[in-house]
């Protein structure tokens, strides 16, 4: 009896010890490069990142990649008048909202795709009716050149080319996970329930990477 | 007894005999076949979007390569009508999104009906003017040898 119990905890060890080795990827292009480190050439690997943006809020306030400095945050591309894949979506967001709620290493930034009328008041209505309040949670209108260019060339670098849902890569509810130096580490179907807990495991695991040291 | 068992099993197929008869006259849900719809076209404004970008950064080098036009103003005028085209029908899906119902409540059947059929039509039509404005800048692209970025078609 003892021996299965000891046996039992080993497992867990084991089992957990691989939980907090799992590592997510890490999207995007990357670059080989040399570097000198202490007289020794290594060879470096330089990773795609969120590059500058810039985009009003529901506050009426420019923000930019700035404010999500040093923090994990998720993105996804909505508009408020979407019928169809919106709703579920970020019905499902606010999972991760409530759950990471007050976290000061971790936001949330929702870009709208229709520039005509989410301007800042419908945007700001639109987070007060889900729920959401203070600045957490981002909600932000660009130009749609700038959005969706941001979307294709950046974030969704993730979401494979074999994708055939109707709606185009940018509106299909991804949830974009990015890490502190700005990389894109995964994507995850918003409206599905059960890739929205993976997104918060996932998330979990990305906080106790930083805090490892990477 | 036995006559009051063969009386409500003859009810309770009539029953299900009216209730298969009323869903094959109702026919397809109107609101899903919209939404199947808005989200096709949802992809054709991604592309929209993607081919007015792409003829942002066309240069005057392209059309000399293609041999097309020489006259710069000409093919400023020839790229800024195509966008023109483009930005019209995302307008207008713009327009259709931020206008549409989709819980159109209160009304009578035929009053439902008609309004989902009007909203079907104005998306048919929608879909006709991205196939247009689509069409136009990917001939320009493919007469200068110029490969397509946009995702899907």
């Amino acid at each position: 009896m003892k021996r299965i119990i000891y046996l039992f905890l080993i497992a867990v060890v084991i089992t957990a010890c691989k939980e907090t080795l799992r590592k997510l990827p890490i999207f995007g292009n990357r670059q080989a490069v040399n570097r000198l480190v202490d007289e020794k050439k290594i060879v470096d690997t330089i990773y795609q990142t969120i590059p500058a943006f810039s985009f009003i809020n529901q506050d009426s306030i420019t923000i930019s990649n700035h404010l999500f400095d040093g923090k994990i945050y998720v993105s996804d591309f909505f508009f408020t008048s979407c019928p169809s894949i919106c709703p579920v979506m970020h019905r499902n967001l606010m999972k991760v909202y409530e759950k990471y709620k007050g976290n000061s290493e971790v936001m949330l930034l929702s870009h709208s795709i229709d520039y005509k009328y989410d301007v800042p008041h419908v945007l700001k209505s639109y987070a007060t009716k889900l729920g959401v309040s203070g600045s957490q949670w981002q909600f932000v209108r660009g130009p749609k050149e700038s959005i969706y260019g941001l979307a294709k060339n950046n974030y969704l670098v993730s979401v494979g080319e074999d994708s055939k849902a109707p709606g185009g890569y940018v509106h299909q509810g991804y949830l974009v996970l990015v890490d502190k130096d700005k990389r894109v580490r995964g994507a995850y179907d918003g409206t599905k329930t059960e890739q929205v807990e993976q997104l918060m495991s996932d998330m979990d695991i990305l906080l106790a990477e930083t805090k490892q040291g990477k | 007894m036995n006559r009051t068992i063969t009386y409500r099993l003859a009810l309770a197929s009539l029953l299900s005999l009216l209730a298969a008869c009323t869903e094959q006259a109702k026919g397809p849900d109107p609101r899903k076949q919209i939404l199947e719809k808005h989200d096709q076209l949802m992809a054709k404004s991604e592309q929209a979007v993607s081919i007015k970008m792409q003829l942002d950064t066309l240069k005057l080098s392209h059309f000399r390569t293609g041999h097309l036009i020489t006259d710069t103003l000409a093919a400023s005028k020839e790229i800024t009508r195509l966008k023109h085209h483009l930005a019209e029908a995302d307008d207008k899906m713009e327009d259709w999104m931020h206008n549409y119902q989709p819980e159109y409540k209160g009304k009578s059947l035929e009053e439902t009906n008609a309004y989902f059929k009007k909203e079907a039509d104005k998306l048919n039509s929608l879909d006709n003017d991205y196939k247009i404005a689509i069409a136009a800048p990917n001939e320009l692209f493919a007469k200068l040898h110029i490969q397509t970025t946009s995702a899907k078609k």
